[in-house]
């Protein structure tokens, strides 16, 4: 399902930005215009960030800001940033970010699945290095389309 | 056992571990109910053993913490808390 949440209003490359709050914003931003959520969530996300510290950076460079759907969330959308020059978030481990998936959740199954294929999205190691050495916006959004994302039950 | 993963919001990175450890916990042949949830709501829960982050494993007064250095890395998770769910699952 989420080859469906990846398209031309929420893939964004070479964006850039002097802080990790104006990337959050930016890719909020993006999930506001697509009509999945309210600004509500961009401000809980950054928030959430604030509060809870910068656990949301899951893997090298990789950051995954969202927040709880109750923040406006009206559809379940997802929206991928390449910032052209990577900015901290104060994670020891896996800073700076220059990529960021964002997720808007609004409800728990039909996230689940979604959360699942993106896990192996996000697994996808020469992916993530394509979409870093210059792959397009089209290419990217073609690529995430005609990936299998049938979760292997093994 | 009862195991709980947290993060800030409790559906994000939490039920990416949630699902990992599932995974190892099958593999293993360990019998575990893995459940995600937020760091307010966690406070009060009683289970065996709650899995999180650093950053956020330090805010708990629960005796019963295990920090993983990765929500979403399979191998890392298993060399972080492995043997403690095993630990937890022969008491």
């Amino acid at each position: 399902m989420i080859q469906k949440l990846f398209t031309d209003q929420t893939v964004a490359v070479d964006i850039e930005v002097k802080s990790w709050e104006e990337a959050v914003r930016y890719g909020g931003a993006m999930l506001v215009d697509a009509g999945n959520t309210d600004k509500n969530y961009i401000d809980a996300m950054v928030q959430n960030i604030q509060k809870m510290g910068q656990y949301i950076v899951i893997a090298p460079g990789l950051a995954m800001p969202h927040a709880r759907p109750e923040y406006g969330v009206k559809k379940i959308g997802m929206s991928l940033v390449r910032l052209k020059n990577p900015v901290p978030f104060g994670n020891e481990e896996y800073d700076p970010v220059d990529i960021l998936i964002f997720i808007c959740a609004i409800d728990q199954t039909t996230h689940i699945t979604a959360l699942a294929e993106l896990m192996i999205l996000i697994e996808d190691e020469p992916f993530l290095a394509a979409v870093r050495n210059g792959m397009t916006k089209n290419e990217i959004i073609s690529y995430i389309q005609n990936k299998d994302f049938t979760v292997k039950d093994d | 056992m009862k195991i709980l993963t947290v993060c800030g919001n409790g559906i994000g990175s939490s039920l990416m571990l949630a699902m990992k450890i599932e995974e190892i916990c099958k593999e293993e042949g360990i019998q575990a109910d893995v459940e995600s949830i937020d760091f307010n709501s966690a406070q009060g829960k009683d289970v065996d053993l709650i899995v999180t982050v650093k950053e956020l494993a330090e805010q708990f007064e629960h005796k019963d913490v295990a920090v993983v250095r990765s929500y979403i890395n399979k191998k890392k998770i298993k060399e972080d808390i492995l043997e403690i769910i095993r630990a937890k699952a022969n008491q």
